[in-house]
């Protein structure tokens, strides 16, 4: 065939190698969270079919050292629905609607469920639900309104949820007519004092919620559906650490606080080149996680499994590796913890903090546990 | 009856031999013939046309006859005259001058052999010229010899009523070479190796690099491919992307052919080297706009790479080695059939060295990257007019990687990732001078391509088979016009199978990671269909003046749809000695939508060929016989341009002004200054913000010369200087929750920024010595080692620019380091 060309690998390639180890040093370490970040979301249902209840789950951390005003979890109030190119910046100009409509007193479009309504009060202060988790109605029509994609071998909606880690309020910002730039964002982040704060203290974030049909009360059950991943328990040197999943909340595991009787992640300060600086640590994610993906198959035509990976945050000390892979959706298990933990170095003073590791699946899918962290 | 008594004879019409006609002819006259012996009247009796008839009639009015008589007295008469037109004689005429510094040879002993043996002989002169005459258009043998000199055989063919002449370069036996003592001048056969710029008549100007020049810029390693870069009006490319941007072409637009054939890439993996050795190759022909009719399908460039025919005198063997690649190569006769043969092969030494460091540096990372390419040719004469060639030439290249470490930006590249891209081709070559004004190259090949990739859940497998074939012919219609016409068909069957995520709207942001989007699949087979007819006039109609006009029609399956691209060329001499050309040329210029923009789930239906107008104008002059210079003016009109979604909506403009002016090699040295100035400029779709191409470098100026410093050692430098690509700034954006990473707010539109200047310094020494063989060999073998530095004084040129895990800071992501390569060559 003409103009085939190895361009496409090469990127790849490229893009893999230097995204995995030719990262220039110098700059801030990702795993270190020292502002206000936002970690991960997950929902209670990664695929969720048309009509159901979706409840997500957010975690953020203010890492700031010093805090003028707390870290708020803002949501707002509105589900994007099935996006042009399923772009999240194409969400915008939905928002920008929204507001709109608001201002004007409008009611609320579709079925979008909690928090919809009057949201811009004066000033052009958002008023829109905060706190750790918001819940919405997945469009009813999610799957049959998306547009046909050739090529993708189940229909699918989508929908994103957007929500914002704000030291502060947030506002409606002016928007240069002449800036036609599509991710444009009408909204900052904005002190008492009417200052529109900086990356240190504000994060946009969204998480995109899939919609499959799924009928689970056929048997067997039509559809696609998918599963969070499970997080047996957190190995650390080679000793179990337990976690417990949250009630209500089956994604958020906790580890014991260090003044439990089983003990926290607990360690003496880093002295320069001590031995009691390091230790290895990682989830432990049962096989029965590995899922298998449905909607893909390989080049032979076998089905695929997800592709199961974690991220480390610390808000003390640092972590060797920003993510690890956990299951390879070819090969499956990537092999004991020996082969999946990252390297966790102690600071050198005392104090305590928080280790995170979020486990993600390659459709949506995600389970986190926090880990207070003691150093002594 | 009368008697001649003054004949002039008659001049061999001027119209016959425009029209190619050489033989003896005879026109039969009735002349009526006064009693003073005057020709009254004449008359053709059987008319052969041609001008014969009227150039016998105005000789016959010129006779003058001692009249008839009867009974003594002269009387008026009646008579049939037989007129024969001769053919003129054709001359063959030459200098023989010293290989390297065109001094000239006494006394070179010049032998004309003709088709039946007969020979005949001659010396040349204080000023080195010889000139046989009397000689019957035809084709001869031409030996030349000269004391102390290889002597040089040819064969010259040559019309009646021409002069063919020649100037032949005697080398020096091998022993004189390379190894000379300080001072001297030492020679080196000359094994010629020609890239052109454009190539006459059919395109508008022409460059020829010799062999010396191809292997020893310096930053090249010595490979022909990579030195097109070095030529003015291409753009230098990023850091380990084989690409070839000509013209402000996206590289996908330009073409690679070998003898004809198309391939589908021209370098390996990392653009380190090309798929094809500078030794197997005998020319390079690169036309970077407006070039012939015989090629389409393309609208950037075109680069036709040409086989070497192997040595027939004896066995040779090459092996070359360094840190990149090591290659071996042999040709010679096989025994006494009239076979020909060149095998030559290499394979990649990088894997050798990379893998080790990284395994031992980078906690689990192994990299595996190898590359072969290969290339085997047998070759026969057909008699004296005909040949054919049979060659069989591939490459491979793959690559495999494991990232135990997944990336927190792009996770489904981790674990098991590979590639694998080759291709082959088996292909038979024949060529046949007809006649004298009739040629024929027909070109068939067999092969396949292949692309794999794999990444995570996402993978790329195309196989196709690549049938193609080229019949032209060349039919010389007059004494200034050819004709050239031939069919150009390609037939390539496919199967795909393929799992990627939606390619990226032109123009417009990522939607977000790859892995986060659920992947598209496509498993298809069909075939791709693409049949074209090409004709072209090439005229002389006066001195120094040449024009070309052409056309081509392309059909392509795919689209159901027929491309006709009419291309007109024409040169004027305005100057001799030294010679000033100016030239020009406009045609259009179209190509197919690449596979996957027609696919029915990465593309879309109803498209057409994109399309490209192209205009240059230019001047070259000779300043002696070592400097030339050229400008030429380029301008590129672009539109149906295929955008991903939208369909045929693109539209583009690239102008610029290219300048070369070249010192061609001599004893001692060799060198050019190549300048660029351009801009290149794309809109996506009508209403759309128009950006500055990707690839476009306003300023390009390469500066490369290398001396021969005496006793086998040579020392070259390169050194580049071009303005940054443009880039899209990246800034503080978005959370994505799905992956865990932080995607950025790029500035619109894209591409709005440009990196800074580039500029390096390149070196390259080389030192050879002489070995003999053995008691009775002729040919000294050579031994010789080269140090190859790129980048020398460490030059942190900037190729774009890292950013953060939240784009808030950024750092410089820096071209090649300094890099030496050392290299070993041993040759016999």
């Amino acid at each position: 065939m003409k103009r085939l060309s190895p361009l496409l690998p090469v990127l790849l390639l490229a893009c893999a190698w230097t995204s995995s180890s030719c990262a220039p040093s110098g700059f801030a370490d990702p795993t270190l969270v020292q502002t206000v970040r936002i970690l991960a979301s997950g929902a209670d249902q990664p695929y969720a079919a048309p009509g159901a209840d979706v409840t997500v789950q957010i975690l953020a951390y203010d890492g700031r050292k010093t805090q003028t005003e707390p870290m708020t979890m803002y949501w707002l109030p509105f589900v994007c629905e099935n996006p042009l190119d399923d772009a999240y910046y194409a969400c915008f100009q939905q928002f920008a609607s929204e507001a709109a409509g608001s201002y004007d007193g409008g009611a609320p479009r579709g079925d979008a469920g909690a928090g919809a309504g009057t949201f811009i009060g004066p000033g052009g202060v958002l008023q829109v639900p905060t706190g750790p988790s918001y819940s919405f109605h997945m469009p009813s029509d999610a799957v049959t309104s998306h547009p046909t994609v050739p090529g993708t071998p189940v229909p699918y909606g989508l929908a994103i949820i957007f929500n914002v880690a704000c030291a502060g309020h947030l506002q409606l910002v002016p928007i240069d007519p002449s800036n036609q730039n599509p991710q444009t964002v009408p909204i900052g982040c904005f002190d008492s004092n009417g200052n529109q704060l900086g990356p240190d203290d504000w994060v946009f974030g969204f998480t995109r919620i899939y919609s499959y049909d799924y009928d689970p009360t056929k048997m067997p059950p039509t559809g696609i559906t998918n599963t969070n991943p499970v997080i047996s328990y957190v190995d650390v040197g080679g000793k179990h650490l337990p976690v417990t999943p949250q009630p209500g909340a089956p994604q958020v595991y906790t580890a014991p606080a260090c003044n439990s009787g089983t003990g926290c992640l607990s360690m003496p300060v880093c002295t320069s080149g001590g031995s009691n600086c390091h230790v290895q640590m990682g989830p432990v994610v049962p096989e029965s996680s590995w899922e298998v993906n449905p909607e893909l198959s390989d080049m032979n035509g076998h089905p695929l499994h997800e592709q199961l990976w974690v991220d480390f945050y610390s808000s003390l000390g640092s972590v060797q590796d920003e993510a690890r892979l956990l299951y390879d959706p070819v090969t499956g298990s990537v092999g004991d913890p020996s082969h999946t933990d990252t390297t966790f170095e102690g600071p050198s003073t005392a104090g305590t903090g928080n280790v995170w590791m979020i486990v993600h699946d390659s459709r949506g899918g995600a389970a986190w546990v926090t880990i207070p962290l003691l150093v002594h | 009856m009368p008697v001649v008594r003054k004949n002039e004879g008659a001049q061999y019409p001027k119209q016959a031999l425009d029209a190619g006609i050489r033989d003896l002819v005879e026109v039969p006259l009735v002349l009526t013939i006064d009693a003073t012996g005057v020709v009254t009247r004449a008359t053709v009796e059987k008319p052969v046309g041609h001008g014969f008839d009227e150039a016998a009639i105005e000789a016959a009015q010129r006779l003058q006859f001692d009249p008839a008589t009867r009974d003594g007295k002269p009387v008026a008469a009646r008579i049939r005259f037989l007129y024969r037109f001769t053919p003129p004689q054709a001359v063959l005429a030459g200098r023989v001058v010293t290989l390297l510094g065109d001094r000239p040879i006494v006394g070179a002993s010049v032998v004309v052999r003709d088709a039946s043996g007969q020979e005949r002989a001659t010396t040349t002169g204080a000023d080195g010229s010889w000139r046989i005459d009397q000689l019957p258009g035809g084709t001869y043998h031409v030996t030349i010899g000269a004391t102390g000199r290889v002597s040089h055989e040819a064969d010259e063919t040559v019309q009646s009523g021409e002069e063919a002449s020649a100037v032949d370069r005697l080398a020096p036996p091998p022993e004189a070479a390379a190894t000379g003592p300080a001072g001297a001048k030492p020679e080196q056969p000359l094994e010629e190796v020609e890239v052109h710029g454009e190539k006459p008549p059919r395109e508008v100007t022409k460059r020829t690099l010799e062999q010396r020049e191809l292997s020893r810029i310096p930053g090249t390693n010595g490979d022909a491919l990579r030195s097109l870069q070095n030529l003015p009006g291409v753009a230098r490319p990023p850091a380990f992307l084989g690409l070839l941007i000509v013209r402000g072409s996206a590289p996908a637009d330009t073409q690679y052919f070998v003898d004809g054939t198309p391939v589908p890439l021209v370098y390996h993996f990392g653009g380190l080297s090309s798929v094809v050795p500078t030794e197997m190759i005998s020319k390079l022909d690169f036309y970077p706009g407006n070039f012939s009719s015989q090629y389409g399908r393309a609208m950037g460039g075109i680069v036709d790479v040409g086989l070497a025919d192997p040595k027939g005198d004896r066995i040779h063997a090459m092996a070359q080695a360094d840190f990149i690649d090591a290659r071996v190569l042999a040709q010679g006769p096989i025994f006494d059939s009239g076979w020909k043969f060149a095998v030559a092969g290499r394979r990649s030494n990088i894997d050798l060295w990379l893998s080790p460091v990284l395994e031992a540096t980078s906690a689990g990372v192994t990299v595996t990257p190898v590359y072969y390419d290969y290339q085997a040719v047998a070759e026969r004469d057909l008699g004296k007019r005909s040949s054919i060639r049979f060659a069989l030439f591939g490459s491979d290249d793959k690559l495999d990687v494991f990232l135990p470490t997944a990336s927190a930006s792009e996770p489904v590249l981790s674990g098991t990732i590979g590639s694998h891209t080759g291709f082959w081709r088996g292909q038979a070559l024949y060529r046949n001078r007809l006649t004298d004004e009739t040629e024929l190259r027909v070109v068939g090949a067999v092969g396949q391509d292949y692309v794999e990739f794999n990444a995570g859940n996402l993978f790329f497998d195309l196989s196709s088979w690549s049938i193609s074939s080229r019949v032209e012919l060349a039919q010389k219609l007059a004494k200034h016009l050819t004709m050239n016409t031939g069919i150009d068909m390609m037939y390539s069957p496919y199967t795909l199978s393929a799992q990627l995520p939606p390619l990226p709207k032109p123009g417009q942001p990522p939607s977000g990671p790859f892995s986060a989007q659920p992947p598209l699949n496509t498993s298809l087979s069909g075939a791709i269909y693409e049949p074209a007819f090409y004709g072209e006039l090439e005229a002389t109609p006066w001195e120094g003046g040449r024009i070309v006009s052409g056309a081509r029609v392309d059909y392509t399956k795919d689209t159901a749809s027929w491309d006709f691209s009419p291309r007109f060329v024409v040169r004027q001499d305005v100057a001799h000695d030294p010679r000033t050309t100016l030239k020009g040329g406009a045609g259009l210029f179209t190509q197919p939508p690449a596979p996957q923009e027609t696919n029915a789930v990465f593309g879309m239906s109803g498209l057409h060929s994109n399309r490209a107008y192209h205009y240059d104008v230019g001047v070259e002059h000779e300043f002696n016989e070592h400097i030339d210079a050229s400008v030429e003016g380029f301008y590129k009109q672009l539109d149906n341009l295929v955008e991903a979604g939208l369909g045929n909506t693109g539209t583009g403009q690239v102008y610029g002004a290219e300048t070369l002016i070249r010192y061609k090699p001599d004893e001692r040295f060799f060198g050019w200054i190549a300048y660029t100035l351009s801009r290149s400029v794309r809109q996506t779709q009508p209403g759309a913000p128009q950006r500055i191409f990707q690839f476009d470098e306003t300023h390009i100026l390469t500066v490369l010369g290398s001396y021969r410093l005496g006793r086998g050692w040579e020392f070259g430098m390169r050194f580049r200087l071009s303005s940054g690509y443009m880039y899209t700034p990246s800034a503080y954006g978005f959370y994505d929750e799905n992956i865990g990473t932080y995607l950025p707010l790029s500035s619109y539109p894209t591409n709005n920024s440009r990196l800074p200047l580039f500029h390096a310094l390149d070196v390259r020494i080389d030192k050879t010595w002489q070995f003999k063989v053995c008691s009775t060999c002729e040919t000294p073998g050579k031994l010789a080692l080269y140090l190859d530095i790129l980048n020398v004084y460490n030059q942190g040129n900037v190729d774009g620019y890292s950013y953060d895990y939240n784009f808030t800071h950024s750092a410089q992501a820096n071209d090649l380091p300094i890099i030496p390569s050392l290299g070993l060559r041993l040759e016999y």
